[in-house]
């Protein structure tokens, strides 16, 4: 088979097509007839393991890079082009097949072009990189500081989902203004100063008020303040007006958008999004939408090609400037007639490769762990909706309550791990580039391939699951801020460990008396912590792990031979295999869970890790 | 009288060489001037089946800088067949520009044999003495034509079904060609195929393959080369020259002459040598063109395997 690779550089710009050998798409191909030069002579390799703290271990997952002959010298100018963070997409595919049909065996991020003698070399990495990117780019400005100093240069806080005591910060130490959060949360529950309970604006006197991101206090607190809420949670889908500005999207002004040019140019650049010249000292064009107010919304993007200038984003909350190419989310309430607008900056010369608007869901959520995932996704510039989404999200994860507070510098991937430690999950790049989940579960469902002599290089081995960071108990309803004793002087003090402790809720697994003689170390272990912030839903993630660990779980290792080298799509984290030979003793006749893939694209044979043998 | 045919360089190849007077459409990013590269698989492809055709200049021109032509090749097509002879043509151009036109069947040429569809497929040319050409003319241009006529696809190994597709060509050649007086010995043309591909057993004896390309490969001894087809300066052709100029870098091709009753059917091969060839004298031997004196014969082998 031929491995074909697009190299996406300048955000599409610049398409270079290779391959192991020349190949050329079909006239019937979207593209057309496009040739790939036959330059590649070393193919990448992949690996992938996922990790949970069950296990103590963390998903790490690496792609090799392409290798390019340039004995002629044809791809020195490789190394000019804009390639950061740009896409890849490897397919395999025989002479005379279609483009279009091939099969994808990863959609990719390029890291960097290196030049090495004759060789050009193009280093790769998974699409999750994405995440690596700070869940809060935004701190305190010396004018949001005036009031309170030392904020300056503080990240802005965060607050999504249900949460047990957060500390918010002091904005305004005159006024006593507290911000919970950069945005909309939807409820105060509380207040507390010192454990006490601050009277709140439903009643007469009123310690405080609302304020869009969190609360003034009416009077002078005597202890230290927190607060129980409910968080901004899962952004939703609004765009009526689809600005995806991929191929999907026709040219033309979008249902619902208004779009006044004002000397400037909107011109449609096929496959790749919307031009937009304005060679002008005064800001043109501008695009905005009409959107509900008293609503938050997130505003995404990705700015490409960027010549000069750059776009401001205008919601009522303020402006916010992008100058640089990237993904971009941009946070902000709309209120009475405002309208969320984008304009492009005097002297502007880039291409918006996409255009997303969600508002933030006021309702009650099923699953707040799937909405906080959502949430920091989007908050990475993650596409989480529409046509050509960045992310798959199983629905069937989790549907527990769950909330992140953040006022430190922390990046986007350990936002989400941290959630997903909840459930002992993990996050993994489909080959189809979507950016999945999965957490520590038995296998269940069909199987995407069967494993026994017939297909199996060598023998198998087994290692034990000796699960090092197990435990029979889970803590969940965090307390994000404890109190000290001495804090807690207004309340007596057999009322005082709630808000002393790190956790509100720890909880035993119902299989505790039953567990496997391996695992007898989680007994006296301490409490594996979450997010989870209900008692229930603590008490429900307990009583799973503890039932996985009824039986003696281990890791299966083996070769396998692939009947196609593109069946390596299929073959990825939280896929499902059948251990169907006496090879794997009493596993014989079970399903698995992969957790671990390693080989080399277009090579027939893969390394894999499987887990949790179950019976089908 | 020479049972092989060699010859190592292709005026295509020249960094001056361009195509030009091109009939038909031809995919933009398959242009006929795909075929003046070395690599067969970046190639022309037209759009449709209508005639094309094309030709390929050398030098501007130029009569002074092309030599003699002893081999014209069609490489790395996907032609499975003709109507007709004449649905193929080769027309080589003088400095006059008088046309001498070959066809798979002209009294000019022999035409070697088209390829099957799965081998690599070329259709060589191998011009004979008796080419009219004027005193002091060189051929400075050669145009290249398919009529509309021409089957061109795949063809299945087993049912032998052809599947249509546009005409793909991978190069053209057209050069001088090196004719040891001699040739090769009957036993001294070995053939094989190089296989690519991957193959696995699995611990229970199944096989499990990645069908991958396969590459013709082929030895060539010499069993009595004069010391003129073994040292003699350019323009001639000579062993050495050939070594000299390709190296393991540059392509050439051999092409058995597939008239020769002594040959069963052959398909010359257009590839590169893993390693130079190599070549050493042995006794001297009567001249028969000299009664009484003697000449020095040289043997020599070279491989060569195809490329694509």
């Amino acid at each position: 088979m031929i491995l074909t690779a697009e190299l996406k550089f300048d955000g599409g710009f610049d398409v270079k097509r290779v391959a192991t050998d020349f190949y050329y798409s079909l006239p019937t191909d979207a593209d057309g007839v496009q040739e790939f030069v036959g330059r590649i002579t070393k193919v990448p390799t992949y690996k992938t393991e996922v990790g949970c703290l069950i296990w103590g271990t963390r998903t790490h997952s690496s792609i090799g890079s392409i290798e390019l002959a340039n004995t002629d010298g044809g791809v020195t100018d490789w190394i000019q082009l804009n390639a950061r963070d740009c896409e890849c997409v490897l397919k395999l595919l025989n002479q005379g097949d279609s483009y279009d049909s091939a099969t994808t065996v990863t959609v990719c991020i390029i890291d960097s072009v290196e030049m090495d003698e004759q060789i050009i070399r193009i280093n790769l990495r998974g699409k999750d990189t994405l995440l690596d990117k700070p869940l809060q780019p935004l701190s305190f400005t010396a004018a949001q500081a005036a009031e309170a100093s030392s904020i300056e240069g503080t990240p802005i806080p965060i607050a999504m989902g249900s949460l047990w005591q957060v500390e918010p910060v002091l904005t305004d130490v005159n006024d006593l203004i507290h911000q919970l959060s950069d945005s909309y949360y939807s409820e105060i529950l509380q207040v507390l100063s010192g454990g006490s309970v601050a009277n709140p604006p439903t009643e007469s006197p009123d310690d405080y008020v609302l304020t869009d991101t969190g609360f003034r206090m009416l009077v002078t607190p005597s202890a230290r303040i927190t607060a129980n809420m409910i968080g901004g949670t899962r952004p939703t889908n609004f765009y009526t007006g689809d600005l995806n500005l991929d191929s999907s999207w026709t040219g033309g002004t979008p249902t619902d958008w208004i779009v006044s040019l004002f000397g400037a140019t909107i011109t449609k650049v096929d496959g790749i999004g919307a031009r937009i010249v304005n060679a002008q000292t005064t800001d043109a064009p501008q695009i905005e939408i009409d959107v509900a107010s008293n609503n938050w919304y997130f505003i995404l993007g990705e700015i490409l090609n960027l010549e000069s200038g750059g776009i401001s984003i205008t919601t009522s909350s303020g402006t916010t400037e992008y100058r640089r190419e990237g993904r971009f989310c941009a946070i902000g309430k709309i209120e009475g007639t405002d309208n969320v607008t984008i304009t492009g900056l005097g002297y502007t010369d880039l291409t918006l490769g996409y255009l997303h608007i969600y508002v933030f869901n006021t309702g009650a959520e099923t699953s707040e762990m799937s909405a906080c995932m959502l949430n920091v996704c989007a908050r990475a510039g993650l596409k989480i909706y529409g046509s050509d989404p960045d992310i798959y999200l199983p629905s069937n994860l989790t549907t527990y309550s769950c909330g992140l507070f953040s006022k430190t510098a922390m990046s986007s991937r350990d936002a989400l791990q941290q959630i997903l430690d909840s459930t002992n999950g993990w996050t993994f790049t489909r080959p189809n580039g979507l950016i999945s989940f999965g957490r520590y579960s038995l296998a269940s469902g069909s199987s995407v391939l069967s494993v026994s002599k017939l297909n199996l290089m060598e023998y198998p081995t087994y290692k034990d699951d000796l699960a090092p960071g197990l435990s029979t108990r889970v803590a969940g309803g965090r307390n994000w801020s404890p109190y000290a004793d001495s804090e807690l002087a207004g309340i007596t003090y057999p009322n005082r460990p709630p808000f002393m402790v790190d956790y509100r809720h720890i909880r035993t697994g119902a299989y505790e008396g039953t567990l496997d003689r391996a695992y007898a170390h989680a007994l006296s272990a301490d409490a594996m912590p979450t997010l989870i912030y209900d008692a229930v839903d603590v008490q429900t993630e307990s009583d799973r792990i503890s039932q996985i660990v009824t039986d003696e779980r281990g890791f299966w290792e083996f070769t396998i031979a692939l009947d196609s080298v593109d069946d390596v799509a299929d073959l990825h984290p939280d896929a499902i295999v059948l251990l169907d030979d006496e090879l794997f003793g009493a596993d014989n006749g079970k399903i698995a869970r992969i957790i671990a893939v390693d080989g080399e694209y277009n090579d027939p044979k893969m390394r894999i890790t499987v887990w949790g043998a179950a019976n089908v | 009288m020479s049972n092989v045919v060699i010859s190592y360089i292709n005026h295509a190849f020249r960094s001056d060489a361009e195509v030009s007077d091109i009939v038909g459409s031809w995919e933009a990013n398959a242009p006929p001037s795909n075929v003046l590269t070395t690599r067969l698989g970046q190639k022309a492809i037209a759009s449709g089946y209508a005639g094309h055709s094309f030709r390929v200049y050398v030098s501007s021109n130029s009569p002074t800088e092309t030599a003699e032509i002893g081999v014209v090749g069609i490489l790395g097509t996907n032609i499975l067949g003709v109507d007709d002879p004449t649905d193929i043509s080769v027309d080589l151009f003088d400095d006059d520009n008088n046309v001498y036109t070959a066809y798979l069947n002209s009294d000019f040429f022999q035409s070697a044999e088209v390829g099957d569809g799965i081998f690599q497929s070329h259709i060589f040319f191998v011009v004979s003495t008796d080419l009219p050409l004027a005193v002091g003319k060189r051929i400075v241009n050669v145009r290249f034509g398919f009529s509309a006529n021409v089957i061109t696809g795949t063809k299945d190994p087993y049912t032998g079904v052809t599947s249509q597709s546009p005409l793909q060509i991978g190069g053209v050649w057209f050069g001088p060609a090196f004719k040891p007086a001699n040739g090769i010995g009957i036993e001294g043309f070995g053939q094989s195929v190089e296989d690519n591909s991957k193959v696995l057993r699995s611990i229970g004896g199944q096989v499990w393959t990645s069908p991958e390309i396969r590459q013709r490969a082929c030895s060539v001894e010499f069993a009595g080369l004069f010391e003129s087809e073994v040292y003699a300066a350019a323009p001639e052709q000579s062993l050495q020259q050939l070594a000299m100029f390709c190296g393991i870098s540059r392509p050439l091709i051999v092409l058995p002459i597939s008239n020769d009753k002594d040959f069963t059917y052959l398909q010359g091969i257009y590839g590169y040598m893993p390693s130079t060839p190599k070549w050493q004298s042995v006794n001297k031997v009567l001249d028969p063109d000299s009664p009484g004196a003697k000449v020095r014969l040289y043997t020599g082998s070279l491989e060569i395997i195809e490329a694509r």
